[in-house]
């Protein structure tokens, strides 16, 4: 028999499960703990330790350990322990943990061939993270493993067992981050209608807010320390262990309404600046803590009804909150967050530290481990009859229900009288004679968790016994199956809705479609290219539903096809690129691009890397975001632009020098997170945004350019703009294409107008910091000052010339102008990062 | 999504069945038929936000039985003239039954016979199985849904009839109103005891959804009209139905016919730059043979023969000029052919003083391009400055 097992591998804390088909079972560690620290600690003589050992040695030996690694897990950010001068991939660290939590099996599971081992991930990890942790588990020496997201395994074990059906909320708060799951239960068959959750929000979030407004004010006005306490090297020790005693503080108040935070003198073992000895006693009361996580409780509140909404249903539809997570053991919190979305907490609780590890064992039983892929086991089972009758039973083989199935399926008429009986090896049960007609469908009652056998008899019309070729038949009830996983996020590649059209996502897989995903898309090539040309067709892959613009998505990789990888041909402008690609539960999506007219296949090409953003990327791209949100603002008020500057505040203070991995992650998602919610803004006031842009064009031509537009011109900006208007009315996505032709056709009268070049070049001129290049500025602004001084301007200048009479000066200082504006600007689209930089030259198909 | 592939109608479902039912049903039809295909289609349909999809692609305002009257006609022969009264011609009683009795085993019902029985007795009168079936009562979201699903599996591809199926999309896509298709949704959902759709955007969208679908069915019907040249006659007579539908003054025309005419353009793409090639190819001889001063009879055939190519240029490129013009859209590739050819006119008149050859060219390219004003509006100029000159020289002659 296979051993199935799941492992939680955590942010703080990771478990591990077995299931034997009935029962599970979570494996202690050698402290009797549910749950082992994910820490690693080397001490001087190069002994590593891992779990509590190595996370209580951490506040102390901070350099001698590693703590958080899952958080870069699918980065290239190293992992130093600068004590011993060692130095890990994140990879490594995880692959350590999950040694040690697989040496709490016994050996001969252990060592057992048929093993089965399910490790989560967080829904929001990326296929490059997923890829790293199938890496940590082949370092680890771990068999077959399936990856499976942390929300669905929390969802498989709260739905174990539960007789009642309905539509449940997971909120899943962890130490890093916050998955919600809406999930249905019918009859315990799962389905996950949606999911959403924050990628850094979690328990470490809370003991960070003490820290920061309760510890080192308390600090501060005990003790003479330093204005720069947070980031002096003297006191570096002491806020860690202040950190590792207020985490022990926070958890003691689930169980009472009061509590200290302690750390003795001994165990602070610093001095202030007065040379008095420091120590911790800080009362903490549970109101003192609620007003303190309040806005991330709240965000919490906002990301669940965003993932309700996405499933179109109202509080009213759900049955319950199933808590899964450390923090969610704190009542008041599960209060809150019951009481704000108005959805009753959970009655049938499961242990919140070992749901995941639960879950993912109950899932390993559902995987075929004997397939290539992991793949998951049929539910549905044949057994073939004699081949003259072309006859099949056809039978639900696994099914979380009290009942099961079987269909006769025949491809030919089966003689009246013919007839088939199921019986139970089990029970002795019997469903008697039954008509064998196709199509016929018969319940066979399960009767026990695991395996039940079946035997099935068919008789012609004589009675004689119809000879099947396997007439026993196993059915298996399970614990709860979800037979359908949904994907976390859309992935979509950017393409030009035509050429020189502007970008839009193809979408390979859409949030909540089914994964597995296998599909072909068929786009065109938007540029020209030839064998052993140095330029490249991009495939950039984006994680993410902003649709507009494509790129403010979490980039996922690139795929470039270069002239330099085709040794004859040319791929010529909307020439066919057919795209296959797969994407799995876990590990990379599988991508071949098909181009046939130079007879060539591209694939097993890597598409991911390294997508990190470093600090000044982030810092730059903060800035571009809130100058959207300014621009926003002035015609918009919704709270959300609010929240998106608050999400860009820590942006604001980052030093693009930093190299606090951590932080500038967690600036990175605030980003993120900000330019989500301004997608959000403009998605919810589309209409009254896009009237106001058509408003200020259609004036700006009444008042400045009709005048000198002909009566041609006219009609074509006219009708433009009703074509405009419909887009807006229409929710059209071509309205931005129109208004940019609009404001083109303005320019392009505009351009013809002596006066308008004429003042154009004395603006230029007097704009010199707006350019990079200032010898090139200097030398055309010289240029064009000759011009001006010419008569013929002069003239124009001072009304004597008619502007009718065409000046081939002004034609020259037309030139001038248009070179002028070419120089590039500073600040301008100088973006170094490589997603961005590439042009997008793939069209839609 | 077309009719015959909604999670409805593959789990033989209706939209007042409840979640138990739906469930069950998947699970029955998942032994009969393909297992994954059943796993993601109950999951669809469970789901409220997803199974809005099914619903707007499925038939809103029809009761469940009805559906299945309609849905197993489909794909016979009276299906032609499904939701589309304005039929002339009445499909043959004769295919009709012969339609019938090669329906899948099983899937024959009451209601074929009936159908049949009424085409009998009313000579094969199309129009009282419309009222039998309650077609004419469809509200525009069904009617468009079902008319795509039938465009695809008419049995003659002519340009008169898949013009007619067109505009005919065309028509009840435009009379859409979310607000109805909201409260018909709803009403269903009342009673299969799912949540009600409260936010109307939800349903713009799925709207928007139909309309990239049914931009794909009519690219596919018109795909499947055989020649380039029976392409273009189709979406002719689909504008010139447009044209004699609308108020002269008014300039809206039905969105599905504008994106119509987007998709004829991609597909006519190949042949404008060929045939652009052609015209660069002669304008290039015309200049090497005026430039090596050949004799005006030698050259006349090459204008000529370079007219004739403009003019067949422009007949595929109409219906896009037509378009464009009309949204205020300028078709570049119309501009870069004018322009080339207003060129030579001027070259022809500059360095050699072919007046006759200029006024020629640019007599036809005035008629030829006389959709786009601003080409227009140019080579009318040109002509006015050619004809004085030639006046004036009228004038010294005498």
């Amino acid at each position: 028999m296979i051993n199935y097992v799941g492992i939680d591998l955590g942010t703080t804390n990771s478990a591990i499960c077995t299931y034997d088909s009935s029962q599970t079972r979570i494996w202690k560690s050698p402290e009797m703990n549910d749950v082992t620290p994910s820490a690693i600690y080397i001490d001087r003589r190069g002994n590593k330790y891992i779990g509590k050992r190595a996370y209580d040695a951490a506040p102390r030996s901070p350099n001698n350990c590693a703590t958080l690694f899952k958080r870069f897990m699918g980065t290239s950010t190293p992992i130093e322990l600068s004590a011993v001068d060692k130095t890990f991939t994140p990879e490594e660290c995880s692959a350590d943990v999950l040694k040690v939590l697989s040496g709490y099996l016994p050996e001969e599971i252990r060592n057992s061939p048929d093993i089965g081992t399910v490790i989560t991930v967080p829904a929001a990890f990326n296929q490059m993270q997923k890829d790293a942790t199938m890496k940590a588990a082949e370092m680890a020496g771990i068999g077959k493993v399936v990856l499976l997201q942390e929300p669905v395994a929390a969802v498989m074990s709260a739905m174990k067992g539960r007789s009642t059906d309905g539509i449940f909320l997971i909120y899943d708060l962890g130490g890093g981050t916050l998955d919600i799951a809406i999930a249905e239960s019918i009859r315990g068959r799962v389905t996950l209608l949606a999911q959403g959750g924050i990628q850094m929000c979690g328990g470490r979030d809370f003991d960070r807010l003490l820290v920061d407004n309760l510890v080192r004010p308390w600090l501060h006005e005990n003790f003479e320390l330093p204005d720069d306490l947070a980031t002096n090297p003297t006191f570096k020790l002491l806020l860690r262990l202040s950190t590792w005693a207020t985490e022990r503080a926070k958890i003691e108040l689930s169980a009472r309404d009061e509590t200290m935070i302690n750390l003795s003198e001994v165990e602070a073992n610093t001095n202030d600046l007065n040379g008095d000895e420091i120590y911790l006693e800080i009362p903490l009361q549970r109101k003192t803590f609620n007003e303190l996580i309040e806005n991330q409780v709240n965000e919490t509140i906002t990301a669940a009804r965003e993932t309700l909404s996405e499933t179109g249903l109202t509080p009213n539809d759900l049955e319950s909150i199933v808590w899964v997570g450390g923090p969610t053991h704190y009542k008041p919190l599960r209060d809150k967050v019951s009481f704000e979305l108005g959805i009753k907490g959970d009655t049938l609780a499961v242990n919140p530290m070992t749901a995941v590890a639960e879950g993912a064992s109950i899932f390993a039983e559902s995987i075929d481990w004997r397939s290539k892929g992991g793949e998951t086991k049929n539910t549905r089972g044949e057994t073939l009859s004699s081949t003259d009758l072309g006859l099949t039973f056809v039978y639900t083989a696994r099914t979380s229900e009290d009942k099961s199935k079987i269909a006769v399926r025949m491809t030919q008429e089966s003689n009246p009288g013919a007839e088939f009986q199921i019986d139970s090896f089990d029970t002795g049960w019997t469903s008697g004679r039954i008509p064998l007609t196709d199509g016929t469908i018969a319940d066979v009652g399960l009767t026990k968790p695991g395996e039940n056998t079946f035997k099935i008899t068919a008789y012609d019309a004589a009675g004689r016994q119809i000879i099947i070729d396997q007439d026993e038949i196993v059915i298996t009830k399970t614990a709860a199956t979800v037979e359908m996983i949904p994907a976390s996020h859309s992935i979509a590649l950017e393409v030009l809705d035509r050429l020189g059209g502007r970008s839009v996502p193809a979408y390979l897989i859409r949030k909540g479609d089914k994964i597995p995903k296998k599909g072909n898309i068929t786009l065109k090539a938007g540029e020209l290219l030839e064998s052993g040309s140095s330029g490249s067709l991009n495939f950039k892959l984006w994680e993410g539903e902003i649709e507009n613009p494509v790129d403010d998505n979490r980039p996922a990789g690139i795929l470039r096809i270069r002239g330099s990888e085709f040794d004859h041909g040319t791929i010529p402008v909307n020439a066919d690129l057919k795209c296959d690609y797969e994407i799995p539960e876990g590990g990379q999506i599988k991508f071949e691009v098909e181009i046939e007219c130079i007879s060539q296949t591209f694939n097993d090409v890597y598409f991911y890397k390294d997508m990190t953003p470093n600090a000044a990327h982030i810092v730059q791209d903060a800035t571009r975001i809130r100058s959207r949100i300014d621009q926003i603002k002035e015609s918009v008020d919704d709270p959300k632009l609010q929240q998106a500057e608050e999400k860009l505040k820590t942006a604001s203070l980052l030093d693009p020098e930093e190299s606090d991995s951590e932080k500038v992650l967690s600036t990175n998602e605030g980003v993120l997170a900000a330019k989500k919610l301004l997608s959000d803004v403009r998605k919810d006031n589309l209409k009254e945004l896009r009237q106001i842009d058509l408003d200020g064009v259609v004036e700006f031509f009444d008042m400045y350019i009709r005048q000198h537009a002909k009566p041609s011109e006219e009609q074509e900006f006219d009708n433009l703009v009703e074509t405009a208007q419909r887009s807006i009315d229409n929710n059209n996505n071509d309205f931005e294409d129109h208004l940019g032709e609009l404001r083109g056709r303005n320019f392009e009268i505009l351009w013809r107008q002596d006066w308008f070049i004429i003042e154009e070049f004395n603006y230029l001129a007097n704009s010199s910091h707006l350019f990079a290049d200032q010898d090139r500025f200097e030398e055309l602004v010289h240029i064009g000052n000759r011009l001006m001084n010419h008569p013929e301007i002069q003239g124009i200048l001072s009304g004597e010339r008619k502007t009718t009479i065409k000046s081939e000066v002004v034609d020259q200082l037309r030139g001038v102008v248009a070179q002028i504006m070419s120089i590039p600007r500073i600040g301008g689209v100088a973006d170094h990062d490589e997603m961005r930089s590439l042009i997008t030259n793939i069209l839609t198909g | 999504m077309d009719l015959l592939q909604n999670p409805f109608y593959i789990l033989n479902a209706t939209q007042r069945d409840n979640r138990l039912k739906i469930m069950e049903l998947a699970e029955e039809r998942s032994l009969l038929s393909d297992a994954n295909e059943c796993v993601a289609v109950r999951a669809e349909l469970i789901n409220p936000r997803k199974r809005l999809s099914a619903e707007v692609a499925w038939l809103p305002g029809v009761t469940p039985e009805r559906i299945y009257d309609i849905l197993l006609l489909l794909e016979s022969s009276v299906g032609n003239r499904l939701g589309c009264d304005k039929a002339t011609s009445i499909p043959p009683v004769d295919s009709l039954a012969s339609a019938l009795a090669h329906l899948p085993y099983g899937k024959r019902s009451n209601v074929a016979d009936e159908v049949l029985e009424i085409l009998k007795l009313s000579n094969g009168d199309f129009t009282e199985v419309a009222e039998f079936l309650g077609i004419r009562t469809l509200i525009p979201i069904a009617r468009a849904n079902l008319l795509a699903a039938r465009i695809l599996r008419l049995p003659d591809y002519t340009p008169d009839i898949i013009a007619e199926w067109i505009f005919a999309i065309a028509e009840a896509f435009e009379t859409i109103n979310p607000l109805e298709v909201l409260a018909m949704l709803n009403e269903e959902r009342r009673a299969s005891g799912f949540p009600e759709i409260t936010d109307p955007s939800a349903i713009e969208t799925e709207i928007q959804h139909r309309r990239y679908y049914y931009q794909q069915v009519i690219k596919l019907a018109l795909e499947n009209i055989l020649t380039a040249k029976a392409r273009v006659r189709t979406v002719t007579i689909v504008l010139l139905k447009v044209k004699n539908a609308i108020d002269s003054d008014d300039n809206h025309w039905p969105i599905l016919i504008e994106d119509t005419v987007d998709s004829y353009e991609i597909g006519a793409q190949a042949f404008l730059e060929t045939v652009e090639k052609n015209i660069e190819t002669q304008d290039r001889k015309i200049r090497i043979a005026a430039d090596e001063e050949t004799s005006g009879a030698v050259l006349v055939p090459m204008v000529d023969e370079l007219l004739q190519t403009v003019k067949d240029w422009n007949v595929i490129a109409q219906p896009i000029q037509l378009n464009r013009n009309r949204q205020g859209l300028r078709h570049n590739t119309s501009h870069d052919v004018a322009d080339r050819v207003r060129q030579l006119a001027i070259y022809l008149f500059n360095e050699y003083d072919k007046l006759n050859f200029s006024q020629k060219i640019l007599n036809t390219l005035q008629e030829v391009f006389t959709e786009i004003p601003t080409i227009a509006e140019r080579i009318t100029t040109d002509l006015e400055i050619l004809n004085k000159i030639a006046k004036q020289r009228e004038q010294q002659m005498f």
